[in-house]
């Protein structure tokens, strides 16, 4: 059961990532003559990614319920499910959390198309309303509040930064066939503009976190969480220093050199990867104990 | 590094953060038992008429076990299990009916506000 909670967490974090990072891409930052056309690519993605969204949620309520609860049985019991949404802080806040799921789903069912706007706005919700469960936000009162609003943005700048790595690529992929040109070097300037404060966002509220969990900067090496938490940190200097290399050493060089594009494009992807591995840790490492 | 006047509000902020939020101590556990009464291995006199469990955190009363059982091992007999309204901590459970003399064994299992599960035992005894 441990492990389908893990996957679960997997799944659910890289589809709203996925959803509100592309979504505030195709918004805020793509220029109109090229989110139309990235908007029909990466539809039926975004579409599948709703899908995950709902299912791997409702997998992880049914899930908490068995292991609240004695085990299998517990998870496809309704009294039980009943009890952990109308009975527990943890569903409490899903019974919230399903209902942003379903306007979510709204947004992108409803009409012939969707606005990005609104899909993001939505998964935007989604993303940060899982800064209210878990380590971060155990316990009442004030420092809760604050240490939830804290994971939230922690969310939300993480979903930004990565979930926008995949139109960007698809943006790359094309520049590499056709001459680079302008629409592109906006497109990748303005993604750096926002990159920028999501990576410092990102730090910043990844230490404090780090801070409240653990009670300090001493790392307990004995320990399976701290451990993997060390191995996450050291994943994301990773990305933070490929994304700097693309920002300072291949972006300026885009016009000049047709190589840069190509180098931007596979750096990306790398990027792309490394973030799916930070996902994957933090979705196992999460559910241990912190000591 | 963030200079100049434009700078010095991101900081504030995040010292203030900081600040409000500051925990400080041990990293967080999961929920532990911290003290209970009777406490564990004590000779109470007189016989309690509740038994009181005290956790490191929040308790989701709703899935929190506690079961009472006597030198032989057979169960005895206890009022539902409660939380304190001023301590969400804190478990109350009421005693159908006061205890005759001997060793008894507590068997808790509960579920913290973070959803962790954790279970443990202690013993005490009673005297008339």
């Amino acid at each position: 059961m441990d492990e389908a909670l893990v996957l679960s967490r997997l799944l659910h974090f890289t589809a709203t990532f996925l959803l509100l990072g592309s979504c505030a891409f195709l918004w805020q930052m793509a220029p109109p003559e090229l989110s139309g056309r990235l908007e029909a690519q990466l539809r039926s993605l975004l579409r599948l990614a709703v899908i995950v969204t709902a299912v791997t949620a409702v997998a992880w309520l049914m899930l908490v319920a068995g292991s609240m609860g004695e085990g299998w049985e517990d998870t496809v019991r309704v009294a039980t499910l009943r009890e952990v949404l109308l009975e527990t802080r943890f569903g409490n806040v899903w019974l919230v959390r399903l209902g942003l799921i379903a306007t979510l789903i709204a947004t992108v069912a409803l009409g012939e198309g969707y606005r990005s706007r609104d899909v993001a706005v939505a998964s935007g919700l989604v993303v940060a309303s899982l800064g209210l469960v878990g380590h971060a936000a155990m316990d009442a009162g004030l420092p809760a509040v604050l240490r939830g609003i804290n994971h939230a943005v922690h969310l939300l700048s993480a979903g930004l930064w990565v979930g926008g790595l995949v139109p960007l690529a698809l943006v790359l992929g094309e520049g590499r066939a056709a001459k680079a040109d302008g629409v592109v070097a906006t497109t990748l300037r303005r993604f750096s503009g926002m990159g920028h404060v999501a990576v410092a966002v990102v730090i910043a509220t990844g230490a404090i976190n780090t801070w409240l969990i653990l009670g300090g900067w001493s790392i307990n090496i004995g320990s399976i969480y701290q451990r993997l938490l060390v191995a996450k940190i050291l994943l994301v200097i990773a990305m933070i220093v490929l994304a700097i290399i693309n920002r300072y050493a291949f972006l300026p060089r885009l016009k000049r050199n047709s190589c840069a594009i190509q180098r931007l494009y596979r750096s990306t992807l790398i990027e792309i990867f490394l973030g799916l591995m930070v996902i994957g840790l933090v979705s196992y490492f999460a559910t241990l104990e912190p000591v | 590094m963030i200079r100049g006047a434009s700078g010095r509000p991101l900081w504030i902020a995040a010292s203030g953060l900081l600040l409000l939020v500051n925990a400080g101590g041990a990293a967080l556990a999961h929920a532990k038992l911290v003290s209970s009464s009777p406490a564990a291995n004590q000779t109470v006199t007189p016989p309690p008429t509740s038994l009181t469990l005290k956790f490191s955190e929040s308790i989701e009363v709703r899935f929190a076990q506690v079961t009472l059982s006597d030198a032989s091992g057979t169960a005895v007999k206890t009022g539902a299990v409660t939380q304190d309204p001023d301590d969400r901590a804190m478990l109350i459970v009421p005693l159908a009916a006061p205890l005759a003399a001997g060793q008894y064994t507590v068997s808790w299992q509960i579920v913290a506000a973070d959803g962790h599960k954790t279970k443990g035992t202690y013993h005490f005894i009673s005297e008339k």
